[in-house]
């Protein structure tokens, strides 16, 4: 098989290119500066960690490095400049040192078939002792894996050579003599799961089924390094259990399992990783009750440190490039980053006209912006700068008589010019033109980044298309570089294959849709007021209650009206059409939920890609926008 | 060659199935029940009315399975298509004996929801006692969702297996027609993929998941979506190595059909998946049991190929139409501890042209398999 591949951005499973020595070389420590600061504060083990984010967010990538498998790669090669940072990152919070691997990582993937254990027609004590058997004999199992792994032993096959050790004074282990051998513990977990999945599966009743049920998490108790031995040795100094996708446990599972974890605050190292998808409904619109857990969101996470992601992206797109087929070895440098002002002169002199005259229209009221206006006329740059800058002044105009003053109207000075005009007033202003005049505006690297909304897969579904394009002028002979009006078509184009897609893949389509459409037309007639008075523009939006003195805001979300509202924006979370972020906002610091559209809806309405502009809308408003 | 149970077997197409209606039911000693859904789908009475219209007088009770998707399903808006259906199957049925099942297909708990249909359906017939009043059994799957009716002919034969003086006759009906199939268009298809009641095949135990996993997606028109979802259910667990072998359909009524899907599909298939040109299979488009015939072919030659790892597990999907998934249903009923089926489950459908679709119920075939009974008596 080759390891090569003709378009790799769009390869779905990563790990056919992430080789451990990959996936590590792509892994960027800077993640681990969150575990850092949990293990400073002596928070990040013997606790429970829950690791939040979106589908893609990059949490089981987390996991992967605390894996045996990474770990050895990384003490293999722990001088390599590559890997420095990450083994040191590592090291510093005693994962690896540099003679040995003090950490087994164990990881359970939590898929959809404990649910099934809901359906079977028992007690709900009996779903729970079932449940507890088939996650300790899943655990069991993993734990006994990870350590072959970590000790290059054979799995199962070597298993004899381990021991395990237990006290068993509570009489957990009930069909089993202990001590035993890592093999008899294998084949006595096996056996509860093979039951269990028997019981569950079987078209005819199982009669001679006894299953032993467990009232305790007895593997993630028993399971401690002392107690599982090498030829009379640790394993390891401590053993982290990594439960990954825990969202599929059915919400009293979820509950069961985090409450027992809670209850008894063993010394054991536990993280589990979910999608937002997870929390119930009123978790994503209310406040979530995060006090007993730690909790690490990636992508807030990553959102505080947007150059790093960028870089990692970089990264990745880099090394996809590299292994094309196609000879196309590099991706950054085929976007171009600037735009093609020659393409679109003659868009320019019109934009140029229009504004001008709309200028000349304000001059014929008041001779307060004569100088202003002056100056543009006077302007000398090129056709690109002196739209941008006429497109600056017109808003600042617009800005200023908008205003209710009882000042007089002198005339304003150019210098007042300089001072209003920023970074935000020229945004709009490139947006507004580009918008009105189809001016490419979404094209560059940077942009493509912005448009991950911080996740991995979502910038590789943009990149993929690109690449093809790349691929494509290759094969033509043509330049490889695709332009700026390239560029920003296929990213239009791609938004709409998934604004598409979303009938067929998200519950509620319907009413998601409807709500989108309105919350993209509420967005873009808040962006483009002719003063921009939310420079760049509004792409989000807080959920303020009518009342909010006198009601909480608990009470909207228990009132059977707003369900359609709740399950339209729970399920935008989940599908990651939406994302929720923490913001600071009036008068002490209130903080603010708000839900900004993902930026891939940004490009399909027509809207700057940049957080920040959002505005507070009641229940009422909001449930309208499906209506 | 393994032997396997169904070959020889025996199926009636739309040309032969009236004749052998007739001729099967000629003497009054037959009891039969007739298990069919209540769904829009303008097939659901096809099988019934050449049934009946051929024998009159049939001593024959129904089974309606009435099946809820949940309130917000886009299925919900063809409420009209469903009553002109009933009105149809009231006139058909007369007097004769009706039960209705009614079955929740999803389970809504807080934000989550899950499926629960395959084993609700299953769950309609709990032993043999349910069944022996009937000399035969016909289950028409041709207004009733996947997620229904794999668990539920599953369940039937093994009941009628576990009595091993059985003597039952199970039919299986479909009526079939690609073209109203290309007019119902799946919605809110499901997120996180399960493997269908009974038929787990053992791949997600624990203990098993040294063994690679080898998926056979048999492949149908606009199922982009389905495709990739169960592909990312396959390659879930990082550490288990998995193969995926597209099965196409060939020969196929329109011989371009696997061509087209190729075409379709090729960016997925070869950049996404990174699939082997040699792992594409074909099976024949009109007959399940050779459908049957050829993946039990293939899946054997895996297991036998993987026996020096200790084995492999294989993973069935069908995308394709309902009459080749009764291949892989019976492929995966003989082999439970290795061949599972994993189903994409959708929250409703959408019709996209209902004046259309109207105009093409006559064009629909009907194919029966007969699977337990008198040509089976050893």
């Amino acid at each position: 098989m080759s390891n090569k591949f003709r378009n790799p951005f769009k390869l779905r499973a990563s790990e056919k290119i992430e080789s451990e020595v990959g996936f590590l070389r792509l892994f960027s420590p800077h993640v681990l500066e969150a575990l850092s600061e949990e293990y400073q504060s002596g928070m990040l083990w013997e606790n429970i960690l829950l690791i939040h984010s979106s589908p893609g967010g990059g949490k089981s990538s987390l996991l992967r490095a605390f894996e045996p498998a990474s770990l050895i790669t990384l003490l293999h090669n722990k001088s390599a400049t590559e890997y420095r940072g990450l083994f040191n990152a590592l090291k510093k919070i005693e994962v690896i040192n540099n003679d040995r691997i003090e950490l087994l990582g164990v990881s359970l993937q939590c898929t959809r078939n404990y649910q099934i254990l809901e359906e079977l027609n028992i007690s709900e004590a009996q779903k729970t002792r079932l449940f507890f058997s088939l996650f300790n004999s899943r655990i069991m199992i993993a734990t006994l894996r990870s350590a072959c792994k970590l000790k290059s032993k054979k799995f199962p096959d070597d298993l004899q050579e381990f021991s395990f050790q237990y006290s068993n004074d509570g009489n957990f282990f009930k069909s089993i003599d202990l001590p035993c051998t890592g093999k008899d513990l294998y084949i006595w977990a096996s056996n509860i799961e093979k039951e269990i999945y028997r019981l569950v599966d079987s078209f005819m009743p199982i009669k001679d089924i006894r299953v032993e049920g467990h009232d305790e998490l007895i593997s993630i108790l028993a399971l401690r390094p002392e107690n599982l031995t090498l030829n009379g040795e640790k394993v390891c100094s401590r053993i982290l259990f990594m439960f990954d996708d825990a969202h599929k446990l059915s919400i009293a599972q979820r509950k069961i399992f985090k409450q027992y974890l809670l209850e008894k605050r063993s010394d054991c190292s536990v993280w589990i990783s979910e999608r937002l998808e997870a929390l119930d409904a009123k978790d994503h619109l209310g406040s979530f009750n995060e006090r007993d857990f730690q909790v690490l969101n990636l992508e807030n996470f990553w959102k505080k440190y947007p150059a790093k992601f960028s870089k990692i992206l970089q990264n990745i797109s880099d090394k996809r490039a590299s292994i094309s087929t196609e000879e196309v070895t590099s991706f950054q440098e085929y976007l171009t980053e600037n735009i093609n002002e020659e393409n679109i002169k003659e868009k320019l002199k019109l934009i140029i006209k229009h504004t001008q005259e709309k200028l000349n229209d304000f001059s014929k009221y008041t001779n307060k912006f004569d100088e202003w206006i002056n100056y543009t006329n006077t302007f000398e740059g090129s056709l690109l700068e002196k739209a941008v800058l006429l497109k600056e002044v017109e808003i600042l105009i617009n800005r200023n008589i908008g205003k209710t003053q009882l000042s007089l109207e002198f005339p304003l000075v150019l210098d007042e010019l300089q001072i209003k005009k920023n970074a935000d007033v020229t945004n709009a202003a490139y947006l507004f033109m580009s918008i009105e005049y189809e001016i490419p505006y979404y094209f560059s690297f940077k942009t493509l980044s912005k448009l991950s909304s911080y996740n991995i897969e979502q910038f590789l579904s943009f990149g993929a298309e690109m690449f093809e394009e790349m691929i494509s002028n290759k094969m033509k002979g043509d330049e490889i570089m695709l332009s700026d009006f390239k560029q920003n078509k296929i990213m239009q184009s791609v938004a709409k294959k998934r604004w598409k897609r979303i009938d067929m893949e998200v519950p509620y389509a319907n009413d998601i849709q409807k709500f989108l459409k309105s919350f993209g037309n509420f967005s873009k007639k808040q962006t483009f007021q002719p003063n921009a008075p939310y420079a760049p523009g509004v792409s989000g939006f807080s959920i303020k209650p009518k009342k909010q003195n006198l009601f909480k805001e608990s009470l909207w979300i228990d009132n059977p009206i707003y369900e359609p509202l709740i399950d339209v924006i729970s399920t935008c979370v989940a599908y990651n059409l939406l994302e929720k972020h923490t913001v600071l906002q009036g008068k002490k610091g209130q903080v603010w939920d708000v839900y900004y559209m993902n930026r891939w809806l940004c490009v399909f309405f027509g809207l700057p890609l940049s957080h920040g502009g959002f505005r507070h809308k009641t229940p009422d408003e909001l449930i309208k926008w499906i209506k | 060659m393994v032997d396997i149970r169904w070959n020889p077997h025996i199926m009636f197409n739309n040309e032969n199935i009236d004749e052998f209606w007739k001729e099967h039911f000629s003497n009054n000693s037959h009891k039969a029940l007739f298990i069919l859904g209540k769904g829009f789908d303008i097939r659901m009475n096809i099988t019934l009315s050449r049934l009946l219209n051929q024998c009159p007088n049939v001593n024959i009770t129904f089974l309606m399975i009435e099946f809820d998707e949940g309130k917000n399903s886009s299925s919900n808006k063809y409420q009209n298509l469903i009553e002109t259906n009933m009105r149809e199957f009231e006139s058909l049925i007369g007097d004769r004996k009706l039960i209705i099942e009614k079955i929740k297909i999803w389970s809504k708990t807080g934000k989550g929801r899950r499926i629960i249909g395959d084993r609700k359906a299953a769950d309609i017939f709990m032993d043999y006692s349910d069944i022996k009043n009937y000399t035969d059994i016909i289950i028409d799957i041709s207004a009733l969702p996947r997620g229904i009716y794999f668990s539920l002919v599953g369940k039937v034969l093994s009941i009628i297996d576990s009595k091993h003086d059985s003597s039952q006759n199970l039919f299986i009906s479909v009526a079939e027609n690609a073209k109203i199939d290309s007019q119902i268009q799946e919605t809110a298809i499901e997120d996180d993929l399960a493997y269908l009641h009974g038929f787990g095949g053992e791949i997600e135990l624990e203990s098993e998941k040294d063994k690679p996993l080898i998926w056979f997606p048999i492949l149908g028109e606009e199922k982009y979506s389905h495709i990739l979802r169960g592909a990312d259910k396959i390659a879930e667990d990082k550490n288990r190595l998995y193969e995926i072998c597209p099965v196409l359909p060939f020969p196929s009524k329109d011989p371009r059909r696997s061509d087209s899907l190729l075409i379709e599909y090729h960016g997925l298939l070869f950049d996404s998946l990174d699939i082997e040109p040699q792992n594409i299979m074909y099976i024949t488009e009109r007959d399940p049991f050779q459908a049957y015939i050829q993946l039990s072919k293939a899946i054997n030659n895996y297991k036998n190929s993987l026996s020096i790892i200790n084995g492999c597990k294989i993973t069935l999907s069908t995308f394709s139409s309902k009459l080749l998934s009764i291949g892989s249903l019976l492929v995966a009923y003989e082999n439970q501890d290795f061949v599972g089926i994993m189903n994409i489950n959708s929250g409703g459908y959408k019709i996209l042209d209902q004046d259309k679709i109207e105009g093409l119920k006559n064009k629909s075939e009907l194919f029966v398999t007969w699977l337990t009974g008198i040509p089976y008596k050893k």
